[in-house]
């Protein structure tokens, strides 16, 4: 059963010249429940608008986007900030933890605006990324790979159907990022979530069974 | 809320310095707003309500307010003296139940000396069926005597007792070193209890002691008297700087009133006695207005203080905003998050508000106890209490309207996406 669907998605930008400049066209797209992909294409393909898109925090000019069944796009900002916060987990390439809270703080943070905040929970997940030591650790006070590990956690710590990441290892050496990418897919995997991951680095593509290029699907 | 509690807590502890600064200031403007109220209206209040033990004081012709601010006070220049007829025509009315005369002018190291009658000690009554109490074995002066009694502030201050020996100097206010002593010597035969009243910071003498203290010229009979040792002063020549009048009903007031108060009198009766400082502190109600905008003003600075400080953080804050959106949180928020900031900053401010209050009321009431006697109420109840904390949290909550807009329009993907 597709998780995910999208139908005839258009964004564009208007340039300061009033010029429309396209981001994002997607024809058609499907990501089933559980199921792990990859979206590759170069900078500037729009895959963070993609992304976006897809998590609510912006609108299509046209086009449907459904997850579960719902269809978001029809959504106001409101709901959609609602259900991003119950449904999608997020990771960014830099990470964005808050600098001023801890690490349990932050995973904390990102679970409070879809449900009530589960400290166990958040400790636990914390733990089997093996930063059960730095759970009182503030941003600064952490290594990328950790800071990273932290992100994941958060964007995991709602249960969410779907985690979004975007570049996720962009930021972190070759053995953090086969690290931190195995990680996220093997917490993803037990946690049952599915996994939409943008990238445009091939050591990162080819460890996906299904990537699918932005170009194509236009 | 405890979303909102540990945004606020966080972003409080990531900028101490200015929030610290604008507490402090916040701190300011309520400690000054309640200062100005509450002491104005405490001050009021134990200057116009407290228990004094007279209901009129009857002197020369003139201003109320004087008299009563010399004669209940101990503050100001007597307005001038009445006859001793004066004083038995007042004693001796049937209205009147206690008249005790009272010859002032001289002082000893800062502190008044009042000459009268034992009567003082004995039947005047601070407060129903309370007169004043001795410590130890103190007793009353002996009228005949050159005896003192001391009010307990004078005793504690100049380190006298039972058995010390004072000399009146001439005049009250005297610069220290330019005090012209008396050659007559009192003995203390007694200190009063504390009685939190100005009495406390009276010398008590025989008003005998007075007429017949060197230099001392009477008029009463209109002509210049001065007294010999060993004769007696006839009565004619004594006079009274003021009587103080405890009435024997209450109809006495007004019947005495425009006994002593017709046209022609040479007498004023200064009646009620807390209505002519009442007025006073209406004559000098602008005071208070002014101080009151002032504290207002203060009020408006913090709050301006809390929006330039908040303002200033939103640029740096603008990512810390796009994630919390992008993790779920809704514009209105991150919007609550920012007025809570601003409110709990200046809640915390009121709340430290009340220790700069404590302290401004702690150096008011001391000075206005060293000057007069009089004990003003630190903890009587005031609506400022509530209302002046509620204010700085309302003002707080306002400064943080702009700076919780700019939370509200901050562009999550823009945000996001510049780092």
């Amino acid at each position: 059963m597709a998780l995910l669907e999208i139908h005839g998605l258009h964004r564009a930008y208007r340039t300061a010249g009033g010029e429309e400049r396209p981001v994002v066209r997607l024809e058609a797209y499907s990501l089933a429940e559980g199921e792990q992909a990859a979206l590759a294409g170069p900078s500037g393909s729009g895959k963070t608008t993609l992304l976006n898109l897809i998590a609510g925090i912006l609108r299509p000019d046209a086009g449907r986007i459904e997850i579960s069944g719902h269809e978001i796009t029809g959504m106001s900002e409101s709901e959609r900030d609602r259900f991003r916060a119950r449904n999608l987990g997020y990771v960014f390439q830099s990470f964005h933890l808050l600098g001023g809270y801890d690490a349990l703080e932050n995973v904390l943070l990102g679970m409070s605006f879809g449900s009530r905040p589960d400290r166990n929970h958040a400790r636990t997940l914390l733990e089997r990324l093996g930063l059960g030591e730095r759970l009182g650790h503030r941003p600064g006070e952490m290594s990328m790979g950790q800071k990273q590990r932290v992100a994941l956690a958060r964007a995991l710590a709602n249960r969410p159907k779907l985690v979004l990441a975007d570049e996720p290892t962009g930021n972190l050496d070759t053995e953090n990022a086969e690290i931190a990418l195995g990680l996220l897919r093997e917490v993803c995997r037990e946690e049952g979530a599915a996994l939409l991951l943008v990238s445009h680095d091939p050591a990162v593509l080819e460890t996906f069974e299904r990537v699918d290029r932005l170009e194509a699907l236009r | 809320m405890g979303t909102l509690y540990l945004i606020v807590k966080r972003s409080l502890a990531r900028h101490a310095f200015s929030s610290c600064v604008t507490v402090a200031a916040s701190a300011l403007a309520a400690g000054l707003v309640l200062a100005v109220f509450a002491i104005s209206a405490e001050s009021r209040r134990a200057f116009t309500g407290g228990s004094i033990g007279f209901d009129a004081v009857l002197g020369a012709r003139g201003s109320p307010l004087q008299l009563v601010l010399n004669t209940v006070y101990h503050l100001e220049t007597s307005p001038g003296n009445l006859s001793w007829s004066q004083y038995e025509a007042a004693r001796d009315d049937p209205r009147v139940e206690l008249a005790l005369p009272y010859a002032v002018g001289d002082s000893y190291r800062g502190f008044r000396v009042v000459g009268t009658t034992p009567e003082v000690f004995t039947r005047f009554e601070l407060h129903e069926g309370e007169t004043f109490r001795f410590q130890g074995q103190g007793v009353p002066f002996e009228p005949s005597r050159r005896e003192a009694v001391l009010g307990a502030t004078v005793a504690r201050a100049l380190g006298l007792g039972r058995g010390s020996r004072i000399r009146p100097e001439h005049g009250v206010a005297v610069p220290a070193g330019h005090a012209l002593e008396h050659e007559e010597e009192f003995v203390v035969v007694g200190v009063l209890e504390p009685t939190n009243t100005p009495s406390d910071r009276v010398i008590w003498i025989p008003i005998e002691g007075v007429f017949r203290m060197g230099g001392h010229v009477l008029r009463g009979a209109g002509e210049e008297f001065e007294a010999e040792v060993g004769e007696a002063i006839p009565v004619r020549h004594k006079e009274v700087s003021a009587v103080l009048i405890k009435f024997a009903g209450p109809q006495a007031g007004f019947q005495l009133q425009q006994k002593f108060n017709r046209a022609g009198s040479t007498a004023t009766l200064a009646w009620p006695i807390g209505r002519s400082i009442a007025e006073l502190f209406d004559k000098l109600g602008w005071v208070n207005r002014v101080l009151e905008l002032l504290s207002y003003v203060v009020c408006l600075v913090a709050a301006a203080g809390i929006l330039a400080s908040l303002t200033n953080t939103m640029n740096e804050r603008r990512l810390e905003f796009a994630i919390l959106r992008a993790l779920g949180a809704r514009r209105r928020t991150v919007f609550a998050a920012i007025v809570l900031e601003s409110s709990a900053i200046a809640g915390l401010g009121a709340v430290l508000g009340f220790a700069i209050y404590a302290i401004l009321f702690f150096v008011v009431a001391y000075l206005v106890e060293e000057r007069t006697g009089v004990i003003v109420q630190l903890f009587e109840f005031h609506p400022a209490f509530l209302l002046a904390p509620l204010g700085m949290v309302f003002l707080g909550a306002l400064a943080g309207l702009l700076p919780a807009w700019k939370a509200y329009s901050t562009d999550v993907a823009t945000n996001l996406s510049s780092v």
